[in-house]
Order: C-alpha cells, then sequence, then structure tokens
C-alpha cells in the first residue's frame, strides 16, 4: 500500500479527506489478530495555494516552499481513525478531521530560511513547517486547533475514544 | 485496562501520545512512505 495508490483511489479528494482517509487506511493497516485494544492512525495533509502538501523530503522543495508560504497562510489539515479492537476483532472504527489555518511571518529571511533548511526539520513534516520546535518562531498566530499542527488533535482523540464507548480518563498512563 | 496501539512511524505523534498523559505501542503501519500528493 502506498500513499499515492491510495488517493488515486479517491473520487474528488480534498485536503481534508485525504488526510482522514490516510489516517483510517494507515489504522487498518496495522491491524492483525493479536492487537488487543485501540488502534490509532492519523496523517496529515497541508493545503496551499491549492495543493495538497505532504513532507517536502529535500532541501530544495523546503526552501521554495518557505519563500511562497513567507506571509501567507495555509491550512493544516490532521485526521485521525481509532479502530475499536479490544478482544483482537473489529468492533468498530470513527474518524474525524481536525484543521487550523497556519499564518506565516512576512519578515523571515532567506537567510533564516537556509538555516532552517540546513536543520533538516522541516524536510520531514507536512508543510515544511513545525510548531513545536524551531519553526514555531516563523509563526505569525494559529487560527483553530492548534493541535491539528503538532500532527494529531488531543481533543478529537478524547471524542473519537469516547464515542467508541470507552472511558479516556482510564487510559491516563499511571503517574 | 484497555491498551492503545499507534499506528505511526511518526516520532511526533508518540511524543503527542506521552505528552498526553496516555501510553501506546506502536505499530508499524503496512505503508510505503511516498513524496505526496502534489495534485
Amino acid at each position: 500500500m502506498d500513499e499515492e495508490a491510495v488517493v488515486a483511489e479517491m473520487t474528488s479528494p480534498t485536503a481534508a479527506s485525504i488526510a482522514q482517509h490516510l489516517a483510517e487506511r494507515k489504522a487498518e493497516s496495522a491491524l492483525t489478530p493479536d492487537v488487543d485494544g485501540l488502534v490509532m492512525g492519523g496523517d496529515s495533509v497541508f493545503e496551499f495555494d491549492g495543493e495538497f502538501l505532504g513532507k517536502p523530503h529535500t532541501a530544495d522543495v523546503a526552501t521554495k516552499r518557505w519563500k511562497a508560504m513567507r506571509g501567507r497562510s495555509g491550512i493544516l489539515h490532521s485526521g485521525l481513525c481509532v479502530i475499536d479492537h479490544t478482544g483482537g476483532t473489529h468492533r468498530g472504527s470513527l474518524s474525524e478531521v481536525s484543521s487550523a489555518e497556519v499564518f506565516f511571518r512576512a519578515d523571515v529571511t532567506d537567510h533564516e530560511i537556509a538555516a532552517y533548511v540546513a536543520t533538516g526539520e522541516p524536510l520531514s513534516v507536512a508543510g515544511a513547517f513545525t510548531l513545536d520546535a524551531r519553526g514555531a518562531a516563523f509563526i505569525e498566530k494559529i487560527v483553530g486547533d492548534s493541535w491539528a499542527v503538532v500532527g494529531m488533535s488531543a481533543t478529537s482523540l478524547r471524542s473519537l475514544i469516547t464515542g467508541l464507548g470507552h472511558d479516556y480518563t482510564e487510559l491516563w498512563a499511571p503517574q | 485496562m484497555v491498551a492503545l496501539y499507534l499506528a505511526s512511524t511518526s516520532p511526533a505523534r508518540a511524543q503527542i501520545i506521552a505528552d498526553i498523559g496516555l501510553s501506546a505501542q506502536v505499530l508499524n503501519p503496512r505503508w510505503t512512505k511516498k513524496l505526496l500528493l502534489q495534485r
């Protein structure tokens, strides 16, 4: 299974529907009979200028994206799927997408972009930026679910787990 | 207690799970990583 093939099967995909669909497929692809519990899958897609962007992977792509993004905004969509596989049986699943609009500072210089890309940090994240690391300094503001920008919405996770009939607080790790 | 599994190769998502007070076993999705979605 690969992401391009999965997306190619979709009719009229949007950035949000792609993120949700890939999250569902990732969770499903990890199921085996010996998995006994709740299985989470997530995926993020950045929508900018009419394009749906994943990880840039290369320094050239990341640099071009940053030069296009500074002073503008895009929407980060994070899909999340939870499958109830307790007892090793597929008992149900729920998924949803959370989104946030990310505004990039206009005064980010070419030097800063080059330095940021050289760290390698933006190469492996959807949209070529991070909110919880070096990239935070180049972001003006977030409108929407900020957890979506980090890659997984805690609010969505609680909602999905509760919707599947489980007590979210019982899943907290012992202190 | 119900076990949690995270089907992801993303360290960031695993970190989020820890940050919000949960503990999950990471499963590798049977997934081929490719450059995404420029459509």
